[in-house]
């Protein structure tokens, strides 16, 4: 146990406290308070919690979170699952190659890949420009469409993989019994599987959920948190104001807040996967 | 402390460079596709300095980033403080905020026992260079100002007169319009107004040409507090907004790219560009070995100073920026040797060379009166356009307000606020950025 201990204190935890004791200052990047900062209390999350910016940030950060995991990703794991059982060994190893790989690489590829995809002299443009649709300007016009598009594009493996899993676990006899009862297939997927994939879900969604709120990278290259603000979650928001406005102080602040949340969403979802609360089919 | 090199005294060198220090400089800078420098600069500096000091190693510590990138890893790993570099390029605008936090050294007392300092910088090149803090951090290599290129082709193809002399915020508005209706290939004007290039763009070219040419500043340098917006910063903010809206500019998508000011090379190369208010320095393009070479480039285009809005007070507005220096990171452990490398650097014969390939304006005498830099074109019309450049000072705070107007500017420009919400921004967050004792409002 006590090696687990030192581990997780040391790479999780001081890190954690660190910056909780540096959202409590007015440490900077640049000027006096890089060399001194000072201790200041509360002051950073008054500020953080009178601007105008968290509001939107936080609207922001909940929409991509909803677009990108709960129905985005969860839903394609699901229907890709759902898709690929019983199918050919090459088909599922094709399919499978194809959407991990897309998870393996660093959140840059896929970031610089969507771009070109999405830009002005892009691949979807040069597609609507031969079927004869105008152009797009998806990253400037709808900058939340895009990066939620991207993120589900890059992380449905995880949710195929565990949905797979968990269809594979359910005994050939209910859908059989089913069928033989003479429920169609989207009879059966109603009625038989979903139900008995409800817990998986559960946990489906609490794994991809905390992730996908500290996703950065990705929407940093597409959009840049822009243009102007329209698509700066709260981890953009936390960059500008850490690294561009060299607040380090108020940075820290706006992460302790993203901490509270991804807290709230597992508190949330430990308690509803509680032994007990799971209906039996 | 000194390592013990003090034995190795090399034949031919009366004077080791650096006395006892150790004999090996490391220099941080960062580099893009495009610009030059400071990468050839050092390089050439590097080359020559190892030459006369044979036992000195150089180590270059090139980064592939835009500057915002760089400068926020530079300060990440000058507060960490280990494995520093010696010697880095210092912008004025970023110096006081490193003096303050203790991240690079005064150069004053070194800088008195070098004679070149008082004879060939003028004492304005050297008061210009004490931070807020009243020491000296950094040997400036240039100067450099904000006027309007034009291009002349494209002005004579839609009729415009050449020289063009615009004297007020209208005449740049008709040009504009004159330009979009002859010349409908051509972008009539570019405004910069996007932030991701980086704040020198849209509020250095764009916003203050236009709030300076107001009876609004932004600074006042008598009282040391930052202005509230009054009536000049809506009119600069709604002349930005109302040419968007008109048409007269560049595509939004190109406006936004942090690569926008690349642009301007190869678009007033293929008359693709009307007029553009930039810097001295936009002539890196064109010049030999610039990434659009284009020998014509002096003949035909134009420098025209940025106008005032009516017209009024001096009639011209000119924003000043002074070049970047090198200067000696805090904790290096050859800092007389690191002053050695910056002495040659700024050097007669490598600033001019520096001048030739930035078309940064030169700050030496020496370099001034020498026909080779002064007879290159829009030296002479930059060199004029100094008399009317106001400055911002360069103090530790000022990151933020650029942060700040950076990102209201973008938003205007595209219909996102409007310029009297823009001024209510700027009044109400001011006051929090930079602190109560540095706001006028």
């Amino acid at each position: 146990m006590a090696p687990a201990i030192i581990l997780l204190g040391t790479f999780l935890a001081a890190p954690i406290a660190y910056a909780m004791y540096l959202s409590l200052t007015n440490a900077s990047l640049t000027g006096k308070a890089a060399r001194n900062p000072s201790f200041v209390g509360l002051d950073n999350f008054r500020k953080l919690f009178a601007s105008d910016e968290l509001p939107k940030s936080l609207l922001l950060t909940l929409i991509f979170v909803v677009g990108s995991a709960l129905i985005g990703q969860n839903l394609l794991g699901l229907l890709l699952a759902l898709l690929m059982q019983r199918r050919h060994r090459i088909v599922t190893a094709t399919v499978g190659i194809v959407v991990l790989s897309a998870y393996v690489f660093p959140e840059i590829v896929p970031g610089f890949m969507w771009t070109s995809f999405l830009s002005r002299d892009g691949v979807l443009n040069q597609i609507l420009d031969f079927v004869g649709l105008p152009a797009q300007a998806i990253l400037i016009d709808q900058p939340m469409l895009g990066v939620i598009l991207a993120d589900i594009w890059r992380a449905t493996a995880f949710s195929m993989l565990v949905y797979s899993a968990a269809l594979g676990d359910i005994p050939d006899e209910l859908v059989d019994a089913a069928e033989m009862d003479g429920a169609s297939y989207l009879g059966v997927l109603w009625h038989v599987k979903l139900p008995l994939l409800r817990r998986t879900a559960f946990t489906n969604l609490m794994l991809i959920t905390l992730p996908t709120l500290s996703v950065f990278t990705m929407i940093f290259v597409l959009t840049g948190g822009g243009p102007g603000d329209e698509s700066e979650t709260l981890p953009l928001l936390m960059y500008h104001k850490a690294f561009l406005f060299r607040e380090l102080g108020y940075g820290t602040a706006i992460s302790i807040v993203l901490l509270a949340i991804g807290s709230m969403f597992s508190l949330i979802y430990v308690i509803t996967l509680r032994p007990g609360r799971e209906d039996r089919a | 402390m000194l390592v013990a090199c003090g034995d190795d005294k090399q034949a031919g060198d009366d004077k080791q460079a650096g006395g006892t220090e150790p004999q090996t400089l490391t220099i941080s800078f960062n580099s893009t596709s495009t610009w030059p420098e400071p990468k050839a600069i050092l390089t050439e500096a590097k080359k020559g300095f190892e030459a006369i000091n044979p036992g000195v190693t150089i180590e270059l510590q090139e980064e592939v980033a835009a500057d915002d990138a760089y400068t926020t890893k530079l300060e990440l790993r000058l507060s960490a403080g280990n494995d520093l570099p010696d010697i880095i390029s210092i912008v004025p605008g970023l110096a006081d905020g490193w003096a303050a936090a203790g991240y690079i050294q005064p150069l004053d007392a070194m800088l008195a026992e070098w004679p070149e300092w008082k004879a060939a910088f003028p004492e304005a090149v050297r008061a210009g260079a004490i931070q807020a803090d009243g020491k000296t951090y950094l040997v400036p290599l240039a100067a450099n100002n904000i006027g309007i290129w034009y291009n002349k082709d494209v002005f004579e193809g839609a009729g415009l007169p050449v020289p063009w002399e615009p004297k007020t915020w209208q005449d740049l508005t008709d040009a504009a319009a004159t330009i979009k209706d002859k010349m409908p290939d051509a972008i009539p004007m570019h405004l910069y107004a996007g932030k991701a290039s980086g704040a020198i763009d849209n509020v250095g070219k764009t916003f203050l040409p236009l709030l300076y040419g107001t009876d609004s500043t932004l600074y006042d340098h008598s009282t040391k507090k930052w202005q509230p917006a009054e009536k000049g910063f809506v009119e600069a903010m709604t002349f930005i907004h109302d040419s968007y809206e008109a048409g007269l500019t560049a595509e939004e998508a190109d406006v936004l790219s942090p690569e926008i000011w690349s642009f301007i090379g190869p678009w007033m190369k293929d008359a693709e560009l009307g007029f553009v208010p930039d810097g001295n320095w936009m002539s890196f393009a064109w010049v030999e070995g610039g990434a659009y070479e284009w020998p014509e480039w002096g003949d035909r285009l134009g420098v025209a100073a940025f106008p005032t809005q009516n017209g009024q007070s001096a009639g011209k507005v000119s924003l000043g920026y002074k070049g970047a220096g090198f200067g000696i990171v805090e904790g290096s452990d050859s800092p007389n040797l690191a002053m050695e490398f910056i002495k040659f650097a700024s050097s007669k014969q490598s600033s001019v060379g520096y001048s030739q390939r930035t078309g940064q304006l030169a700050v030496r005498s020496d370099v001034l009166a020498d026909p080779a830099y002064s007879d290159r074109p829009t030296v002479a019309e930059f060199s004029a356009l100094l008399e009317y450049a106001q400055y911002l000072p360069g103090t530790e705070e000022e990151v933020k307000v650029w942060a700040l107007l950076t990102d209201l500017i973008e938003k205007v420009a595209f219909g996102k606020i409007t310029p009297q919400e823009a001024a209510d921004s700027w009044n109400s967050e001011m006051s929090a950025a930079v602190g109560a004792s540095l706001w006028a409002g």
